[in-house]
């Protein structure tokens, strides 16, 4: 992954953050679109770093190589999401992609959002 | 007083009741401990009071193992020592470093740092620091903008560093203490006396006398009570294992651990963090404003690395913009000349500057820092300093080096970055990213361009085992009552701080073992 794309402007991050509350059909799975948004994640990387992330991801784990593994896996509500991400940091429930120590839950996050991109 | 041993005559015999064999930050920090005494120190020097290149070659090499920077420009010989390049760098080894380890193969000192505390007060006064206080606690009393990250204090903790005014930078404890040692009634500095050979008694249990040379074609004897090798762990070992006239193997060598342990402080750029959100603080920045200059690292708590089982380390933060422009330092440092590759080391840092300044990158980049990851090294007795069968000008056996790192150094790397950066993400303040050769955790190699401190310790390492170290608590030589050995060659384990406060603390306590031994 290349540097620049984590030149993220805060406008650019405040921005995706305010998307309104939609819901995504793909492969058969409804799911709210804000659960492929890794808020954190998205304060320090642009939209192609985080695909670039969940296309990793993804090779990594090929068992979540779809959007409705990915959503069954998340399996919660975007709102407790950050709460979960925290836990997964403390618990140790994390995985490294492309040498970012990530929580498992914004990994997947990253990488259900990487399905809709490459849609 | 100062006497140029070039302007001795040949044959001279110097008398005094101490001699400590090197004048650098230990040898000038013991010197200054006996200024007000009634007792006459010689103190030998191998070098003047400036760098002079025909000295510096004595200092040539080989060197095996992984990647180091080349023998004659990792130290420097002349009044100050390498002490001239020294970054001024000071904070206490911790509890846990003193321990034994399980895990840590050959750990476990005879001294604890409760033992060494007094020692470390008086060493922070020589190296001209602020208060002997090392605890975030105090700082922030004294200055508000040192706001810690709000991280598991059970996991990670914010150790503390002063930076010394006595820095290479700022001309060293030679510039900082030439008169003082000059102007010294009881001190009798040589410079250009470079010890050749050390003779003892015939069952070799006390030393006679040292045999000095210089380039000037001259040669001395000096006589003394008690002998203290200051010359750095590399020429301390060097100039015992040479002294093989009388005990095959060299002096304090009989169970061959002379040499053998040499440490180094791993100092590798080893992750990115990128911050969520601007972290307003002066803890991370060089100096912290004030009298007193600051620095502040990261630590794992000594509870986690026994659970983990690992090595202590820190990181630091430089300014992620600037660092990735600067090479490392083993890189650039190979000019066997050390006033060039200082020269080239300075030029690096000033150009990763002025290339961020003109990149003017914007955005996250502008919270993202470089995490430089000072651990200790395991010890290991493949790690060692040797004698060559090819003799420097005045007839010594040159010192090869063969460094050699071990699985649990790597391991060790990792999980203290896993573990920050684990948490520093719990605490929403950033994510980590891992430099490339850390990412396998099975991959148990070293990049070439591995970073190293110049930070040499372990050759004469403490010990109550007499196979496995060669002084006593006291850092005298075992089985010779006379001969001791002062600096960072003492150590059993290295720990993650630079070593310069510590082998003060040690020098100094040894100085008081050798004023008993003169009173009594």
């Amino acid at each position: 992954m290349k540097r620049r794309h984590f030149i993220v402007t805060a406008a650019a991050a405040i921005g995706a953050a305010s998307i309104p509350t939609i819901y995504y059909y793909k492969q058969g799975s409804e799911y709210n679109i804000l659960l492929a948004q890794p808020q954190s994640l998205s304060l320090i990387w642009d939209a192609e770093a985080i695909h670039h992330i969940g296309t990793q991801y993804r090779t990594d784990f090929p068992g979540e190589n779809s959007a409705s593994s990915l959503v069954n896996l998340l399996d919660a509500s975007p709102s407790v999401l950050n709460e979960r991400i925290t836990n997964d940091f403390k618990t140790g429930n994390t995985v490294l992609v492309d040498g970012w120590i990530l929580s498992v839950t914004e990994a997947r996050q990253c990488a259900l959002a990487s399905t809709v991109q490459s849609q | 007083m100062h006497i140029d041993a070039r302007d001795l005559p040949n044959n001279t015999v110097i008398e005094g009741d101490v001699c400590i064999v090197g004048a650098g930050v230990a040898g000038i920090s013991m010197a200054l401990d006996w200024t007000k005494t009634k007792y006459k120190v010689i103190l030998l020097e191998s070098g003047g009071f400036e760098y002079d290149d025909n000295v510096q070659d004595l200092y040539k090499g080989k060197t095996t193992g992984q990647k180091y920077y080349p023998m004659r420009s990792n130290r420097l010989s002349y009044f100050g020592g390498t002490g001239n390049h020294w970054a001024g760098m000071c904070a206490p080894f911790d509890e846990i470093d003193f321990m034994k380890r399980d895990w840590v193969p050959d750990s476990g000192w005879p001294i604890t740092r409760k033992d060494l505390d007094p020692f470390y007060a008086r060493a922070n006064e020589k190296l001209k620091l602020g208060p002997y206080q090392y605890s975030l606690e105090y700082w922030q009393k004294e200055r508000p903008n040192l706001n810690p990250f709000p991280v598991d204090e059970k996991i990670v903790w914010h150790k503390m560093w002063q930076l010394s005014p006595v820095s290479g930078w700022d001309g060293g404890m030679g510039k900082a203490y030439k008169d003082d040692i000059v102007k010294a009634k009881n001190i009798h500095l040589y410079t250009y006396a470079t010890v050749v050979d050390i003779i003892a008694n015939d069952n070799v249990s006390n030393i006679d006398h040292l045999q000095v040379k210089n380039l000037a074609g001259k040669t001395y004897t000096v006589k003394a009570k008690h002998f203290i090798l200051a010359g750095g762990a590399i020429q301390n070992a060097r100039i015992l294992l040479a002294a093989n006239s009388q005990a095959k193997k060299g002096l304090g060598n009989d169970h061959d651990v002379v040499g053998r342990y040499f440490m180094e402080h791993l100092e590798i750029m080893t992750a990115e963090l990128w911050m969520l959100r601007p972290f307003p603080t002066d803890l991370f920045s060089r100096g912290s404003g004030g009298e007193t200059r600051l620095w502040c690292e990261l630590a794992i708590t000594k509870e986690v690395q026994f659970e983990k089982r690992i090595l202590n380390g820190t990181t630091g933060l430089n300014r992620l913009a600037i660092a990735m422009h600067v090479p490392s330092r083993m890189e650039v440092w190979q000019d066997e000349d050390p006033r060039k590759s200082w020269s080239t080391m300075r030029k690096n840092f000033s150009r990763g500057d002025s290339i961020a300044r003109a990149e003017n990158i914007k955005g996250a980049i502008e919270r993202a820092y470089e995490f430089q990851t000072r651990i200790e090294q395991a010890p290991n007795p493949d790690s060692r300093v040797t004698i060559d069968s090819e003799e420097d000008e005045l007839g010594v056996p040159r010192a090869n080096l063969h460094w050699q790192l071990s699985e649990l150094d790597k391991k060790s790397v990792r999980t203290i970055n896993l573990l920050i950066g684990q948490e520093l993400a719990r605490a929403g303040v950033g994510r980590l990213r891992l430099r490339e050769f850390f990412r396998d955790e099975n991959d148990m190699t070293w990049p070439v361009g591995t970073n190293a401190g110049w930070h040499h310790m372990g050759t004469t390492r403490m010990g109550t085992d007499l196979s496995k170290s060669v002084v006593d608590s006291n850092c005298q030589i075992h089985g010779i009552n006379n001969l001791y050995v002062a600096g960072s060659g003492c150590y059993v384990t290295s720990a993650a701080p630079n070593p310069t406060l510590t082998l003060v603390a040690l020098s100094l306590r040894l100085s008081d073992y050798v004023k008993s031994k003169l009173t009594s």
